[in-house]
């Protein structure tokens, strides 16, 4: 019976290929086999298929599915030539960037795809009328943009940035002759992109069930090998483990560390491990009356044990970080002061900065006030709860009065926000270019959660970057680390990796770092026997 | 039996007077729903390319901007002029995003209910008829168990042991996506959920119908029918149970919203696309229009559940009469 429904579900383009299949020779092991169907496992449903309204990645990781973009970043964090025929040239005063479209592309109904798609995606992405969600902040650095003819587009920036090659990346083009006119909002397509460019065409999305594709047989780089992707939505991580187990799912994107070993258990299950360029760390409100001073600073992250959480509670499967870019990246700094775990050299540098120890509360205090304050987190996720109470119990060891307070994303994000918090848990994510991490987070023109007024700080990741030398740019980002770590603006727990389950049956999966998504290379999937 | 006029005027008076109530419900929840910290942007903020700026911009865009009363005039204007605003979270028409999620609701939860009251009644009775009997304390100790027993591990348990080890069922979902429609395939999705939210249900019945049995037996009328040398059988069925059903009434009344409102742990556990699971995500994303929408529904039903209680007592009790003053 089973079977049967099987069958039947993938449709009779699977039995033709099927049929078709055994007229040929048996395809060797290396060889992709054409047909079946992929089922991606997700706890989180996307909001919405259009890439300007969201910024999710679940939205990312399906709308790359049926649309596409002038580049996108592979595995290994290299911005590679998809809609664009070539990686886009540059002038050397680094502020035109010239992209050449491929002419053989044709959207879902048949329309060709041209340049005219292009730059009205960039219209949209500016309309103040829209309610741009996933804007990259390259977007704010374009001067004009033209297309001299039905395949070139030409930016031109206001000022030089060498990052900017990312703000095409992994962003889906929007079919201008479905779209124009209508208001961006509201429009069907939106949940429904049924005209789009990718090596999959959208069939349906099933609101709070799935979101099922078929593939395009006239996809530009060859008709995909799988002809069926579903994005199915199991909102329960332990219904998600045993849809797992019975096999309903063919792959579960970044799992969380406890489920690992779970996983792993089962042969027909392989666990990637990506290390990411991203961090999970403290972010210390640098303005916060107790925070504000560098000892009180770097006496927390001493008192931290770092090693022990990595080891315990995420299980030896990631590595305690010192510096926010992570060590897959160009510019990682390996050299950075690292204020080790050391409860002693706390307890010291807290009495150096005037906090002394109440023998009778067991509480520092500084001129009537304790020192007490506590640390805001995400409820919800057992990881975190866990990190964030070591870390209550640790600091309260040297003497610290600290609270916890779990809060759901929004509150947190409007926490942050307000800068109404001493310290917050949790982590900062950013693509393959240190300039996403560095200057969204640690510049004063960024978002400044950290309330940071470093000139010399915003200076170096000012100057990295406008130039286009990565040696150069190296050195600056080396430099912003070490001053980072010296004045302990954060506290460092590890560096984020992804873990991607896929069955050991699925083929050509190659699992992106960040800044891109893991459904980027879809198209060369396959499912062997 | 009952005044059909006097009945019409209870039922036109108790649906008028559900005016008022919607309104003073809706600026309830309006001002409840809003008093909460965050709002509908704030679950892309942790991304590090969307601004506070952006953020500011797209909720005075939506009008989040404007005093709470003005947004409640907008909102009110709007559903009376039969336009349910647009969801925050996909533009769509908040009236297709809610209604699209009934008959998966309204499957799951009128197929657990119907399999409660079938299952319920009978031990119901049957505990409350054999008082001492060791059976009785086995079917005790089970209602028990399906009180106490919280679904999300019910329902994990299920899924483990018929599913991911025994393949019997399949782990989720409502059918085999993408296959073409099956009426089997439907219930077998069916199944687990529905027994694991009927198993609640049932033990919570089972417990009222024995207790108003066993207070009903008491009654002088079953001593006077006992009296008459009826047959037991004759005087628990045609007698005492007539009367124990007012409880099951009240029960189903109680029950109307949950047929729309659906079950939240379940839904999310067996991945069933319900309304339950709408609102949990609507409410974590604060997305007003929507969850607005969800609780108004959830009112009116409640207030005509209790009214179809009401008239369906005079029904079934031969003392209760609509009107009539002694």
């Amino acid at each position: 019976m089973m079977r049967l429904t099987t069958l039947l579900a993938t449709g009779a383009a699977v039995i033709l290929t099927a049929v078709s299949g055994l007229a040929q020779p048996a395809p060797s092991p290396g060889t992709p086999h054409r047909g079946g169907q992929v089922v991606i496992g997700s706890i989180q449903e996307p909001n919405v298929l259009n890439p300007l309204l969201t910024n999710l990645t679940v939205s990312q990781e399906a709308f790359n599915l049926v649309l596409d973009a002038l580049t996108k970043i592979d595995d290994k964090g290299s911005v590679v030539p998809f809609l664009a025929r070539e990686l886009p040239s540059v002038s050397t005063d680094g502020k035109t960037y010239t992209y050449r479209l491929r002419r053989d592309v044709k959207w879902h109904d048949g329309r060709p795809f041209t340049s005219a798609d292009v730059v009205f995606t960039h219209n949209a992405m500016m309309d103040p009328k829209n309610r741009i969600i996933g804007r990259p902040s390259g977007f704010l650095n374009v001067e004009s943009v033209r297309a001299p003819d039905a395949y070139t587009v030409v930016f031109t920036l206001k000022e030089p940035q060498a990052p900017w090659i990312y703000t095409w990346t992994s962003l889906g083009i929007l079919p201008r002759h479905v779209l124009e006119g209508r208001d961006l909002n509201t429009a069907s397509w939106n949940t429904a992109p049924t005209v789009g460019l990718g090596p999959f065409v959208f069939v349906e999305w099933v609101s709070g069930s799935h979101i099922l594709v078929r593939r395009n047989s006239d996809y530009y780089l060859g008709a995909p090998n799988v002809a069926v992707v579903v994005y199915r939505i199991i909102p329960d991580s332990n219904a998600l483990l045993a849809a797992m187990e019975k096999g309903d799912i063919d792959m579960r994107f970044a799992t969380t560390a406890e489920q690992v070993p779970i996983i792993e258990r089962n042969p027909g299950w392989k666990v990637w491990r990506t290390p990411a360029y991203s961090v999970f760390h403290f972010t210390i409100n640098n303005a916060h009356p107790i925070m504000s001073d560098r000892r009180v600073r770097q006496a927390l992250t001493h008192a931290l044990d770092k090693k022990g959480i990595t080891q315990t509670i995420l299980r030896g499967l990631v590595e305690p970080a010192w510096t926010p870019i992570t060590t897959p990246s160009w510019a990682h700094d390996s050299a950075v002061v690292k204020f080790e775990y050391d409860p002693g050299k706390a307890r010291q540098l807290l009495d150096e900065a005037g906090w002394r120890l109440n023998p009778a509360s067991g509480v520092r205090e500084k001129d009537g006030q304790r020192l007490a304050f506590s640390i805001v987190s995400i409820a919800g996720d057992v990881e975190r709860q866990q990190i964030v109470q070591i870390a209550q119990r640790q600091w309260r060891e040297v003497g610290a009065a600290v609270d916890v307070s779990l809060v759901d994303v929004g509150t947190f994000v409007t926490i942050m926000q307000s800068g109404n918090f001493a310290i917050g848990y949790g982590f900062w994510g950013a693509g393959p270019d240190p300039d996403s991490m560095l200057f969204t987070w640690w510049h004063s023109k960024g978002n400044n959660w950290l309330r940071l007024r470093l000139p010399q700080l915003d200076a170096l990741i000012d100057e990295a970057r406008v130039i286009q030398d990565r040696r150069k740019r190296r050195d600056l980002y080396l430099r912003a680390q070490k001053l980072i770590a010296q004045e302990a603006t954060n506290i460092f727990l590890y560096e984020r990796v992804f873990f991607d389950a896929t069955k050991t049956r699925i083929n050509g999966f190659r699992p992106v770092a960040g800044g891109g998504v893991n459904t980027w290379n879809a198209h060369e999937w396959w499912v062997g026997r | 039996m009952v005044g059909r006029a006097l009945m019409r005027r209870f039922v036109v008076r108790r649906l008028l007077g559900l005016v008022p109530l919607l309104f003073g419900i809706s600026v309830v929840i309006f001002s409840l729903i809003h008093t909460a910290p965050g709002g509908p942007t704030a679950v892309y903020a942790l991304s590090p390319d969307f601004t506070p700026q952006q953020q500011a911009e797209i909720e005075r865009s939506l009008g989040l901007d404007r005093p709470l009363p003005v947004q409640y005039l907008v909102w009110v204007s709007g559903m009376l002029a039969g336009s349910w605003g647009h969801s925050y979270k996909d533009g769509r028409d908040v009236r297709d995003v809610v209604l699209e999620r009934m008959p998966a609701t309204l499957t799951l939860m009128g197929t657990a209910y119907a399999l409660s009251l079938m299952i319920a009644v009978p031990i119901g009775v049957f505990t409350a008829t054999r008082p001492r009997s060791a059976a009785r304390y086995v079917v005790n100790v089970l209602t028990l168990l399906g009180i106490s027993v919280p679904t999300f591990w019910t329902g994990l348990l299920a899924i483990m042991i018929f599913s991911a080890k025994l393949g019997w069922m399949p782990s989720g979902g409502m059918y085999t996506i993408g296959a073409p429609f099956s009426l089997l395939d439907r219930l077998r999705h069916l199944v687990m959920p529905a027994l694991v939210l009927a198993a609640v249900n049932l033990a919570m019945w089972a417990r009222y119908v024995h207790s108003s049995l066993i207070e009903v037996l008491q009654e002088d009328y079953v001593r006077t029918a006992r009296a008459k040398g009826l047959a037991e059988r004759v005087v628990i069925f045609r007698h005492a149970l007539r009367n124990t059903l007012l409880v099951v009434v009240t029960l189903l009344g109680l029950s109307l919203p949950g047929l729309f409102s659906g079950a939240l742990v379940t839904e999310a556990i067996f991945s069933w696309a319900g309304n339950g699971r709408l609102i949990i995500e609507s409410l974590l994303g604060r997305n007003y229009p929507v969850l607005i929408a969800n609780f108004m529904i959830l009112a009116v039903l409640a207030v005509l559940g209790n009214l179809a209680a009401d008239i369906a007592y005079a029904f079934v009790d031969p003392r209760i009469r609509v009107g009539a003053r002694s």
